[in-house]
């Protein structure tokens, strides 16, 4: 409790704080308020309540919801189903606490630039400091074995941390290096070129990279990153060089129906797609896989990894005996490295998404050599629209309701505009949203 | 030849007909979908807009349900065991999305279970001498002398619960509802544990207490 909270009450058992029409009123927003931003209820005698219902009361209402950003609720429930719904194909708040969610703790609690969610070569978990309460343990990672066993093959320390109801952003450290298991005992970093904050996370790979050809990491990254599902951004007069051979020119005998309609989703997404080409997930151990880890044999050999090793076999299908049945088109794109192509920058798609280069810095892209996923993370969350897509995501979290079309674009750019102010302080989006005059509905 | 003239104009009037709505609906989806997205953050939205709430009532999810209660109840920091072995048991028949409309019976059926767990806790807590709701009950005591204590002790659940003071049909329903429990005879020290008990759940399951 702040010394501002003691004051205050201090003030209430003196009645100086008297209950006015006012006052009652502040006390009713800041009920929401607080509930909204903290994802509970709350007594309507809490001292948080009522701290904050002066401040509201004072004109102060960032003051009140930073009161409540400040609540142990408002990460281990808010910002945690936040992230939890992102995390996975099932988008749902259900997911347990994992790395991805755990990330957005973090960064949160840090205050630090949200961008770093997708470029960042780190992750956070506990790691030793402060003690746990009594009767709590969880699974360590102080080892390369234990790490490997509860954080990098399976998602024990997290699940134990949760089901501790510990109060998370108090027990989760910014651990830099991404690392990636080669056995059940040892462990690497994972390559800088192609660390990439939660997108290189095992929940993501485990979500996203496991099977397939690994378009869906890139369909993914636009849908829970720029708000925008696949049939938006879709270009069918794009350049179609990066297509791979898999995708048949001809579904059905019909060459038309890909230049009108498979087309426009591929041109996109296979221009990305590079940026992941040496990612894999085997579902058999858990592991994410990397084609360059080294290891030659066993169950984290890169399996589908190409003859040359440098991307995985799934991002080409040409390569007998595995899957020549995927061979659709022989002239299609063949990856040999990590290079990607930007192929969603022309007409509507460039507005849309306004591309300012590589966060943070702005530094211009290039795929004369091979880049990976770190640049592709850098390449998004500089977009005007990552920033816009973050107030959408917080603006359903917290307001709960849709805006109508049209108005939800003004609004959007308008947050989209002030976090990026803020310097992608995510708690700080929370606050601006909450204090939104149209986020509570009467 | 007036006739065929008329012939000709009617049926160039439905051939032109008949192109406009092949060229907007069956033909052309993609007309459709210019209008449909017409607004790059209503893509994501729009397929849900009619299942979404526009209203100021929010359902919680089964994590928020659960940690409210306990937050409410003063118990946020200490659930116990079971309790949390509980809320595993229910949070799947919980809700995940904050749409009312998804209300069913099996939600209900686990909400009132879930409360009753963190209702016991409370009643725990109270009995071992940290009194927030329950003030001036007698434990050792049945019910039937403890009716004004009985009343208090709702309102401060009620405040607690729903952020609220009780309205008079809360306030009468609930005191019909001691009445009831009395007059079937029961005056032992156990039947105020199962009166508030009762009280408890039947307030900390209620719509006020799970939507936000």
């Amino acid at each position: 409790m702040t010394a501002q909270m003691i004051a205050f009450l201090g003030a209430v058992s003196l009645g100086t704080w008297s209950s006015s029409a006012q006052n009652l009123s502040a006390l009713d927003e800041a009920k929401w308020m607080l509930a909204r931003l903290t994802g509970v209820q709350w007594p309507g005698q809490s001292p948080e309540l009522h701290f904050m219902a002066q401040k509201i009361a004072a004109g102060d209402k960032f003051g009140a919801a930073k009161v409540a950003t400040s609540l142990p609720q408002f990460y281990s429930i808010t910002i945690k189903e936040m992230a939890a719904r992102m995390s996975t194909r099932a988008e749902s708040v259900r997911e347990p606490l994992n790395d991805f969610s755990a990330a957005f703790i973090g960064i949160a609690r840090d205050n630090t630039d949200a961008r770093e969610l997708l470029y960042g070569n780190f992750y956070y978990a506990y790691s030793g400091s402060p003690a746990l309460p009594s009767g709590v343990s969880v699974r360590s990672m102080n080892t390369a074995q234990t790490l490997n066993e509860n954080l990098l093959l399976s998602n024990n320390h997290f699940t134990d941390l949760e089901k501790a109801n510990l109060h998370l952003h108090e027990y989760l450290t910014r651990i830099e290096g991404q690392r990636l298991a080669v056995s059940a005992t040892t462990n690497i970093a994972v390559p800088a070129s192609d660390a990439a904050g939660v997108l290189s996370s095992r929940t993501w790979m485990a979500a996203h990279a496991i099977g397939g050809t690994n378009r869906r990491l890139v369909e993914y990254t636009f849908r829970e990153f720029l708000c925008m599902p696949i049939e938006g951004w879709a270009d069918t007069s794009a350049s179609d060089t990066r297509v791979g051979k898999d995708i048949d020119r001809r579904p059905g005998g019909d060459p038309q129906k890909y230049l009108t309609s498979c087309k426009g989703c591929h041109t996109v997404m296979d221009g990305f797609r590079g940026a992941f080409a040496r990612w894999d997930f085997n579902s058999a151990n858990n592991a994410v896989l990397h084609s360059l880890n080294g290891v030659t044999s066993g169950a984290f050999m890169p399996m589908n990894s190409d003859v040359n090793r440098v991307v995985m076999r799934k991002m080409n299908r040409d390569t007998p005996p595995a899957s020549t049945m995927f061979v659709a088109y022989q002239g299609g794109w063949s990856t040999t490295d990590t290079s990607f192509v930007n192929n969603a920058s022309r007409g509507v798609n460039e507005a849309t998404f306004g591309w300012r280069g590589l966060a943070p810095d702005g530094a211009a892209l290039t795929t004369v050599s091979a880049i990976g996923t770190n640049a592709f993370g850098r390449l998004v969350a500089n977009s005007r629209r990552f920033a816009q897509c973050m107030a959408q995501r917080v603006w359903d979290q917290v307001c709960q309701y849709k805006l109508p079309m049209g108005d939800g674009d003004l609004v959007f750019v308008g947050l989209g505009l002030k976090f990026e102010q803020q310097g992608y302080r995510l708690r700080e989006l929370f606050e601006t949203v909450a204090v939104h005059p149209r986020c509570r509905l009467r | 030849m007036g006739w065929l003239r008329r012939w000709r104009n009617v049926a160039l009037l439905m051939m032109g007909l008949g192109g406009l709505s092949t060229l907007s609906f069956n033909c052309s989806p993609s007309l459709f979908l210019a209008a449909k997205y017409a607004s790059s953050f209503g893509i994501m939205a729009w397929e849900d807009r009619f299942n979404d709430p526009v209203s100021p009532v929010v359902m919680m999810t089964s994590k928020q349900v659960f940690h409210s209660m306990l937050n409410v109840t003063g118990q946020y920091n200490r659930a116990t065991a079971t309790q949390k072995s509980e809320f595993d048991l229910r949070a799947s028949s919980l809700a995940d999305t904050s749409n009312p409309a998804g209300i069913n019976a099996p939600m209900q059926m686990a909400t009132t279970s879930l409360a009753g767990e963190v209702c016991r806790g409370l009643l725990d807590t109270e009995k071992s001498g940290q009194r927030r709701f329950f003030v001036d009950l007698d434990f050792t005591l049945g019910p039937l002398t403890q009716r004004a204590s009985y009343q208090a002790s709702i309102r401060r659940m009620g405040q607690a619960f729903w952020g609220r003071f009780l309205n008079r049909s809360e306030e009468i329903y609930l005191s019909t509802f001691f009445d009831d429990f009395t007059s079937e005879g029961g005056d032992s020290s156990a039947d105020t544990d199962k009166l508030l008990l009762a009280s408890c759940t039947v307030m900390l399951a209620s719509f006020d207490a799970v939507t936000y």
